[in-house]
């Protein structure tokens, strides 16, 4: 596959923007529906390039990492609906077939969700000047309503320009990997990603976990989904 | 003057933005302000200089899981109207950060969403379609997450400073508790037939029997040193696209 | 066993308390140390709230704390003892029942007449001077908001030395 067999025009660029914006503000402004997992914001990408199912791959794998860093108390983690987004469409794009073209696009969903927390740090900053002086705001709560509804739409505007900056970059990084052959190195970067699920499944059920005592618990899990395997149910 | 149904509904349906300007000095408290407003309207007619002194308390710094921020919300308005004194709404809100981020964070971040989020992709995995995945996770989970505001609203409106109380020993705990177990058998399940997926579908040959091994140890070591583990998965997650494309350009 | 955490910390029992400490110590019991608290059942009733139902918590008055400090550090199972302010624990050290526990300074946030010390401790003079008290008559005051967070000591923070 060349680059010059994916399409991703215009009017596609500006949905997966305005898409963006709606992923965005739901994490954390509202409505907190959680459309923003990369279950679903991956998903919506691999679907607004043609393939759904390519882009619910990427959000699996995201998912596993994702599930390990929940927003107990003043934890960070990853603003995963712009960033889902652009991973699930760019390997969708690619042809969602090359598994070289997932690791990449999954690393890419990764970075692109840790850029989003930064940038979802700066806006709190910015949300400090907003909604200042208190004294102001509670003399006019007019006011104070439409400087809050201003700093949702600031979160909108968040997630669309993050979409809108690294969706092409993105997607022309994932289909660089379509071509590539696999080889011996390329065992190892499957294992790689294979061990990288591994131990990141195991750091989530920690968070889930009271205490270590439910260890067994994770193995006893992996077990029936081997049972699955070998059953050729899946 | 009492709120109206209108008024509560109002109140309930900005819970939904109230971390809308989350912001390092007052926090979630700028979104408590905003969701009350509706009540203190209402509180306030036709008294300005109470409405502005209600709305000042209303702003001050404030944290709690934001979907329980309701119960803050709806007990928060209740004092309000029984004319508690201001004294006592600071002690109260002191005291209801603790409990509402706690019991929130246990229970919707740390089982309830992932329980969805993994039946979700468990269903991907067992070769449902991406519309029916999303549409369950979307239904089931939110389901849970708009009937968690509607009790906390209702029981903040109706306990006020007895929410203590209720929120001790509520359902909410109690089902976290139960579903830990099923959280983390999925976590493992789910890591396999995944891993198994990625494995399928590579073009390379692979060791199968060595990578469930090495997965099966790793996984344990993460589990019980998860900081260190996750600093480990996001170094593999790293290194697979860089050893692959290195391989391509060697190759 | 004993009370294994002493800290100061505004929001009492609060997230990072039960699940950051609580979880890594294995905290069994809690004992808070409040005047206004320990008569007050309603905001018992609240702070308690995120607590595990095996987890008790015990709200008493400094006085009380330090009558029935014995008692309260047999216990069994490991406690945590918690105070919202300097003022407290500095009762606790000068009646002689910190001599060999460190004191952890946990969350005094930011308000008028507090310089910030660190992003999580902010104090008044008043504060500062209380601090110097309670290191003379224990093992130590430690600043650290989470157990996986580094541990500071006071001497670097407040200028221990007369």
């Amino acid at each position: 596959m060349s680059w010059s067999e994916i399409y991703l025009g215009p009017g596609t660029w500006i949905i997966a923007v305005l898409a963006g914006g709606a992923l965005g503000v739901d994490s954390v402004s509202w409505p907190q529906v959680m459309i923003s997992r990369p279950i679903v914001s991956a998903t919506i990408g691999g679907w607004l390039l043609g393939n759904p199912m390519a882009g619910m791959l990427v959000g699996a794998v995201l998912e596993v990492y994702a599930l390990r860093h929940p927003p107990f108390g003043a934890a960070k983690y990853p603003d995963t609906g712009p960033a889902g987004l652009v991973a699930g469409a760019s390997y969708a794009a690619s042809g969602g077939m090359a598994i070289g073209a997932l690791l990449v696009a999954v690393v890419i969903g990764w970075g692109l969700g840790w850029i989003g927390t930064v940038t979802v740090q700066v806006r709190r900053r910015v949300n400090e000047r907003i909604m200042s002086p208190a004294g102001a705001l509670a003399g006019n709560p007019e006011l104070l309503e439409e400087r809050h509804r201003m700093a949702i739409w600031l979160d909108v505007l968040r997630g669309g320009i993050l979409v809108g900056a690294f969706l092409v970059p993105s997607t022309l990084a994932v289909s660089l990997a379509v071509g590539t052959a696999p080889s011996e190195l390329g065992r190892y970067a499957i294992a790689s990603l294979v061990l990288g699920i591994a131990a990141s499944a195991g750091a989530a059920g920690r968070a889930s976990a009271f205490g270590v005592r439910g260890w067994p618990l994770i193995l006893v899990g992996a077990a029936l989904g081997l049972l699955l395997v070998w059953g050729g149910l899946v | 003057m009492r709120p109206l149904r209108s008024d509560h509904l109002a109140a309930w349906s900005r819970t939904f933005a109230v971390q809308g300007s989350w912001n390092y000095s007052t926090l979630v408290g700028t979104g408590i302000a905003y969701a009350m407003l509706p009540l203190l309207r209402r509180i306030y007619a036709g008294d300005p200089v109470r409405l502005r002194d209600s709305v000042e308390r209303s702003l001050r710094p404030f944290n709690g899981h934001p979907y329980l921020c309701a119960m803050a919300v709806a007990a928060l308005g209740r004092l309000e109207q029984d004319e508690v004194d201001p004294e006592t709404i600071e002690r109260f809100r002191a005291a209801l950060r603790g409990p509402l981020g706690s019991v929130g964070d246990r229970a919707v971040w740390g089982q309830w969403r992932p329980i969805c989020v993994l039946l979700s992709v468990l269903l991907f995995l067992l070769g449902a379609s991406p519309g029916w995945c999303v549409g369950v996770f979307l239904v089931l989970y939110n389901v849970g997450h708009i009937g968690v505001r509607i009790w906390a609203y209702v029981t903040g409106w109706q306990a006020g400073l007895e929410v203590g109380r209720l929120l001790k020993g509520a359902w909410l705990e109690s089902w976290a508790e139960r579903l830990w177990p099923a959280n983390i058998l999925l976590t493992g399940g789910v890591a396999l037939v995944l891993a198994d997926l990625v494995v399928s579908n590579s073009t390379v040959a692979l060791e199968p029997a060595a990578l469930l091994g090495m997965g099966a140890v790793l996984t344990l070591i993460a589990f019980r040193f998860p900081r260190q583990g996750g600093r480990v998965a996001a170094v593999l997650l790293v290194l697979a696209p860089v050893l692959w494309l290195l391989g391509g350009l060697v190759g | 066993m004993t009370l294994v955490l002493f800290r100061i910390d505004e929001r009492l029992l609060h997230g990072q308390v039960i699940v950051g400490w609580g979880m890594r110590l294995g905290i069994d019991y809690y004992v808070v140390v409040d005047d206004e608290l320990a008569t007050s059942e309603w905001e018992q009733d609240i702070y308690s709230a995120g607590l595990a139902e095996k987890t008790p918590a015990f709200f008493v008055s400094a006085v009380e704390a330090v009558e029935r400090f014995r008692e309260l550090d047999s216990r069994k199972g490991r406690g945590a003892l918690l105070t919202r302010g300097t003022a407290v624990m500095k009762r606790l050290a000068d009646a002689g029942v910190l001599v060999d526990r460190r004191v952890n300074l946990g969350g005094l946030h930011a308000t008028e007449g507090r310089r910030r010390v660190l992003t999580y401790v902010h104090l008044n003079p008043g504060e500062e001077e209380d601090l110097k008290a309670i290191h003379g008559a224990s093992a130590g005051v430690t600043a650290r908001d989470l157990p996986a967070g580094r541990e500071l000591f006071i001497e670097d923070l407040v200028d221990v030395v007369e």
